[in-house]
Parts: structure tokens; sequence; C-alpha cells
């Protein structure tokens, strides 16, 4: 039984391999994006419940597709950053230190 | 020119009014009026052609052979009307003032020529002294513009700080070391008969280096000026060697935060991963299959740090030039296969076409090839559309080529000029993690092998890279 449906949007496979298999045996159902184009593209094929972002990609940067995906949706967005200096840049959002 | 020995000149000064008293009492017969003109003249010429004495001397033996041989009674010194008296004294006060003026200007134009020598000499020095090239000694080029300027037997300089010497000339000061030694230390002129001199230089009053010349025929007030020239080049010399120093340390810790923040950065990925896939694997919440894939992922991220690790320590060694070519003849297909494996990881979104031809060989460091070629294929990884296709070529000529072209946007013409340049980051590489050191490397290693790096970019088709190696016979 699905708890849940995530998008993980990551332009670096293996982190993506690694939340998918995590992800997925915490019961979640996973789906994956390697940038923000191709992920516009999954939401608006199948909806999800959370989308994992990350800030850094090439192409649409994090920040502009999450911009994008919160125009046309109330869809809850965790972006994701290894750099201090990227999170603070963010206002509205509140940085959490995150290990994993 | 041609000149004349004081003797000789005083000589030539006597026959001349000789010739000119001969010249008149036996061949022509004229007044006392002219004689005594003619005479004037003459010791104004010797005045202004060579000097005061010259013309003092002409000056009283032509008042005496007029006097004997042309006013009357003639052939005794004596005098017998009283206007003969006028006259004689007249032409005896105008010959001595008139040689004495004529002398004196023309010393004051031989003064003014010899000042306006040494501006130019000095000028010289100065020009010399600002405009030395970095990578030349300032000491030496200071010793070798005066030598040359003022055209000395020898010149030697002693900068106290470095404890340097500087030679210069064609003549050798034999232990004149301790002289300069102690006369920095002492801050005391020293003049031997030989003709050396040995002047302390000095600045805002605290010694810092001596001069020693050899052949010097400048006055006190030149050689002062020649060591004020010699202080600010050896000021000049200290200040480029200080900064020259504070570069190369500012270079260094630029290159050691690069590397150790490219470093960090790209640890987090595989590290992030490495934690996850560890975490996950702890809380056993994973069935065997997602264990085994979890530890998949382990072993792989951990491969992945090693190689960031390798590649990390050989670029810094690179980049310091500590490193050996072991050049041998390969076939580049293999190595280009062998690169594009190593990072299959990557290459989910990317395809990578290899059209090296299977018979192109190359002599090269089949190690730091594979580096730059990573390098090379790392760039158009991060700079190409996800989806896009990176190709790989080589052509075999003259040189062999080696071409990695990616779908990426164009670099802008200003970038292109730059991007080899270490730390150089394009606009585009904001936003991509590096270090700015990866074509420097390249390059680096191009040259290494007697090649070179080279980047075409126009808008729409494709960015490519170039190595050009040359081809070397290889010794089998």
């Amino acid at each position: 039984m699905s708890t849940g449906r995530i998008l993980v949007v990551d332009d670096d496979p293996q982190i993506r391999r690694v939340m998918r298999v995590t992800l997925r045996a915490h019961g979640y159902e996973v789906d994956d994006a390697t940038n923000g184009e191709t992920a516009l593209e999954r939401l608006r094929e199948r909806p999800a419940d959370l989308v994992l972002l990350d800030m850094n990609m090439p192409g649409i940067g994090g920040l502009e597709t999450c911009r994008a995906m919160r125009s046309g949706s109330e869809i809850a967005i965790i972006m994701l950053t290894a750099r201090d200096s990227e999170a603070t840049r963010c206002r509205r959002w509140t940085p959490v230190p995150m290990i994993m | 020119m041609f000149q004349l020995s004081p003797a000789l000149r005083i000589a030539a000064s006597i026959s001349v009014i000789a010739s000119l008293t001969a010249l008149y009492y036996w061949l022509a017969s004229v007044n006392p009026t002219t004689v005594a003109l003619s005479y004037l003249v003459t010791i104004l010429m010797i005045a202004t052609r060579w000097g005061i004495a010259e013309a003092t001397i002409a000056s009283i033996l032509a008042t005496l052979c007029f006097n004997v041989f042309f006013l009357p009674p003639v052939g005794t010194l004596t005098i017998a009307d009283p206007q003969n008296w006028v006259s004689f004294v007249a032409f005896m006060l105008t010959s001595i003032i008139a040689s004495q003026l004529s002398g004196r200007a023309r010393q004051r134009n031989i003064d003014a020529i010899a000042r306006q020598r040494d501006l130019e000499r000095m000028y010289a020095v100065s020009r010399a002294l600002l405009l030395t090239d970095d990578g030349v000694s300032i000491p030496a080029a200071i010793a070798r513009s005066i030598a040359e300027a003022f055209e000395l037997d020898a010149v030697v300089l002693y900068d106290q700080q470095t404890g340097t010497i500087s030679r210069a000339g064609a003549a050798e000061i034999a232990g004149v070391e301790h002289t300069l030694q102690d006369v920095a230390r002492q801050a005391i002129l020293v003049r031997d008969a030989s003709g050396l001199v040995v002047a302390p230089v000095r600045l805002g009053g605290a010694p810092i280096g001596s001069l020693a010349v050899l052949g010097a025929q400048f006055s006190d007030t030149v050689l002062q000026a020649v060591v004020n020239l010699v202080a600010i080049g050896l000021e000049r010399a200290r200040s480029r060697a200080e900064s020259a120093r504070a570069e190369a340390a500012r270079q260094s810790s630029e290159l050691r935060a690069t590397v150790l923040d490219a470093v960090a950065h790209e640890f987090k990925t595989p590290l992030t991963s490495i934690k996850a896939a560890v975490g996950a694997l702890a809380a056993r919440s994973a069935g065997p299959e997602l264990s085994q894939e979890l530890v998949t992922i382990i072993d792989e991220e951990t491969d992945r740090l090693q190689a960031l690790v390798t590649d990390a320590i050989q670029m810094l060694r690179i980049e310091a030039g500590d490193f050996v070519l072991h050049r041998e003849r390969h076939l580049l297909a293999p190595i280009a296969t062998a690169t594009i494996s190593e990072l299959h990881r990557r290459l989910e979104v990317h395809t990578v076409i290899n059209h090296v031809p299977a018979d192109v060989t190359v002599e090269a460091d089949a190690h730091l090839l594979r580096l730059a070629l990573r390098q090379l294929l790392d760039n158009a990884l991060k700079y190409s559309p996800a989806t896009s296709t990176i190709e790989i070529f080589a052509m075999s000529g003259n040189t062999v080529d080696i071409v990695v072209r990616n779908s990426g946007p164009a670099i802008p013409e200003h970038e292109q000029r730059r991007i080899f340049e270490r730390f150089y980051r394009g606009a585009q590489a904001r936003h991509v993690a590096g270090t700015g050191m990866g074509l420097a490397i390249v390059q680096q290693i191009a040259r290494a092998h007697g090649g070179d790096l080279s980047v075409a970019s126009t808008p729409g088709p494709y960015t490519e890279f170039r190595i050009s190696l040359p081809r070397v016979e290889v010794a089998a």
C-alpha cells in the first residue's frame, strides 16, 4: 500500500537512485526527473504529494522550477541544496539543516 | 675629433705667433695697426679653440714681438715714441682681456656640454632602471647600464639586504667585496689611487648597499646623482620581489581554497548517497533486494570518492609542474573508450559517440591523456543540454588532433580568450560546480607533450575543444 507519491528531481543519478530506494523502502511511491523541464512534465502527467527538488541543476534551476510548479498548484516542495549560501538566498523559505 | 696634448697646443700657439711675426717682418710691409689686429684675431682664435693658458702665452709673446719687431726702435725692447707706448699698452691689455674672455666662454661651453652629457647618461641609467623587464635582475641591470652609459672600466653593486654583488664592465676589481661591505656598513665614501671610488647607497638615511666604480671621471654631484638612482633601483627591486612573493602566496592560497571548495562540493553528493544508503540499511526497513542495491550504491559511491581524491591530487601535482611524462605509443581509440566508461554513471541523459578511428596512434602519457580527456568530457557533460550528444573525433596528420564536441551554448568570444586561465569561470559556469582549473590542466598536459589546446565555439552548431599533439618517434 502506498503512503504517498513523491517526485525526486536531481541531476545526479546516484542521488536519485538512493532516494528512490530508501523512500520506496519506507513505502512511498517514487518517480524521478533529471531536470526542471522533465519534472514539470511528470507533474502534468501525474500529480504528486511532495516534490524533493534539487536547487542546483543545469538548465532551468531549482528555484525557477519551483516557481513554475507553484504557479499552478499548492504542491508541497522541499528544496535540497548542499550549499548553505543557496539556502539563505530564498527568503520565504526556512532553511532546515538536514542530515540524511 | 683630432685632439692635441696641452704641451703641443702651447708649442703650436707659440709657432703661430712666430710665423705671423716672421710673415709681417720679412715678407710683407705693413703698419703696426695691421700687425696688432692680426695678432688679436690669432689670439682670439687660440683662446676659442684651445683655452686660456695657450691664449695667455700667445698674447705675452705677441706683445713682446710687437714691441721688438714693429714698434720703433725696431730690434729692441724699448719704445721711443710716447704715442707708441699707448698703442703698446692698449694692445697688451686688449689681447690679454680678450684671451681671458673667450677662454672663459669656451670653458663654460665645455662645462655645459659635459653637464648635458652627464644628464643624458643619467637619463639612460634611470630609463634602464625603470624599464627593467620582469625576470631580469634589477641590480645587474643597474650595474650594466651605469657601466655602459658612463663608459666605465668596472662597476660593482652590492645589495646589502640580499647580499648579492652584481658586476659590469670589462675590468676586474680585486678584493672589492670587502670594501663594498665596509662602505655599506660605515656609510663613508672611499677613493683610492687607482681611480676606484666606492660610495655608500642610502635610502632615507639608512644604508642599503654600496657602489664601486673604476675609471670614473665624474664630479661629486654626478656621483651623488648616480648613487641616488641606484638607491631607487634597489628599492624597486625590493618592492618587485615582495609583490612577486605576495602574488605567489595569493595564487597558492587561492589554488588551495578553490580546490578545497570544489573537492568539498564534489564530495558532498557521493557522501550524501552513502550516508542515506547506510541510514536505510541501519534502519533495516529495506528487504534483501533493496539492501543489496543500497550496498551497491555505497560501493559505487566509494569508488567515486576515491576517483575524486586521485584526480584532485593529480591536478594539484600537474598544476605545480610536479609530474613526469611517461610517453609511449598507444592506440587512441581504447583510451577514449576507457575514459568514456569511467563516466558511464553520469551518462544517463547524454549520449557519447566515440568516432576515434581504430588505427590512430598517439605518442603520449596514457594516464595524463585520460585525465585530459576526462576533463573535457566532464566539461561537455556539465555545459551541454541533457539528452544532447557529445562526440569524440580524432585526426592524424602532421599532428594528432583529439576533438571533444558538444552542442552546449556558445562560449562568448571574450570568454574564449580567458577560459584556459586557471580559476577563470565564464558566466555559464557560475551555476555549475567546478574549480576553474580543468581547462588549465588540460592545456598544461597538452603543452607538456609539446602540443596545445584550442577552442572553437559558435552559436547553434557546437563547441569543440581540440588537443593537438605532435607526432614523435618513440623508440619501441
